[in-house]
């Protein structure tokens, strides 16, 4: 057996195994069902687009913000104001007296202080 | 699996949303009140009240006054519009926030100052020097409690 032969051989045998030519309305049959089945590819979701690391980074942000939303009543009832002196922004003295005086009293607590407006040498019964 | 995304994202909305909301409310509920005592104080050695105890050392401590009387307590919801009658003929009218307070004293028809404070908590503001007439001294003092809810 030459070379030729032998491949004469073989072209005829992958002639055998071919399918069979279908028909032409056979073929459209299958065509249209094919068309009307499932699509041929998924529309794109641009959200499933996310790494699992971009997954677990959202977890971990909306867990840190219910903390945070959860510790928040807590933080706002122990410093409600910010720890600082009572301040005077302005006096203004009408009756007839010596001296007026404001001063600022040692702290109470160490973050705080008294504030005092002593007025000195009012009559005691004006009329 | 992968779990939805969805669900990390309307956790991560409703916690923002509820960031902004929630505050407004304990916020709200602890507006604080200003508490106004009138006080007599006096240079002579004697029983001072066990509510004063604190003020009456930080009054001791820096002038000559050695026994403290309460005479009347009140308390004004924040910011105050209110005019308070006192024994002795005297009123103290409070406008305002608590940041920016409008004072004003008053005894019979005559006013005897006006001032405006910003309070704050444990920092009590004195208000005093009227002659109670019997050898003491009146004084004011002004300090911040917890508020009711308006």
């Amino acid at each position: 057996m030459n070379r030729w032969t032998e491949l004469e051989q073989r072209l005829q045998f992958r002639r055998f195994i071919a399918p069979e030519k279908e028909e032409a309305a056979e073929f459209w049959a299958e065509f249209r069902r094919r068309a009307q089945g499932l699509p041929q590819d998924a529309p794109p979701h641009a959200l499933t687009s996310f790494s699992p690391i971009g997954f677990r980074m959202a977890w971990i942000a909306a867990t840190l913000l219910l903390i945070a939303l959860l510790s928040l009543p807590f933080l706002l009832r122990r410093h409600p104001l910010p720890p600082m002196g009572t301040t005077i922004q302005s006096l203004e003295v009408f009756a007839p007296c010596t001296s007026a005086w404001i001063l600022t009293l040692p702290s109470i607590t160490p973050h705080n202080s008294a504030v005092v407006i002593w007025i000195s040498g009012l009559e005691e019964n004006p009329t | 699996m992968k779990p939805p995304l969805s669900i990390p994202l309307i956790l991560s909305a409703s916690a923002i949303i509820a960031l902004l909301v929630v505050p407004a409310v304990p916020v709200q509920a602890m507006e604080p009140a200003v508490r106004v005592r009138l006080i007599r104080a006096s240079p002579e050695t004697g029983a001072t009240d066990p509510a004063l105890v604190p003020l009456a050392d930080l009054l001791r401590q820096n002038m000559t006054f050695r026994s403290f009387r309460l005479m009347d307590s009140q308390t004004v919801p924040l910011p105050a519009a209110r005019t308070l009658q006192f024994p002795g003929g005297l009123r103290l009218t409070l406008n305002g926030p608590v940041e920016s307070l409008d004072v004003t004293l008053l005894r019979g028809r005559h006013t005897i100052l006006k001032t405006r404070a910003v309070l704050h908590r444990q920092a009590p503001l004195f208000i005093g020097g009227v002659p109670d007439g019997a050898g003491g001294t009146l004084l004011f003092s002004l300090d911040l409690v917890e508020g009711n809810p308006p």
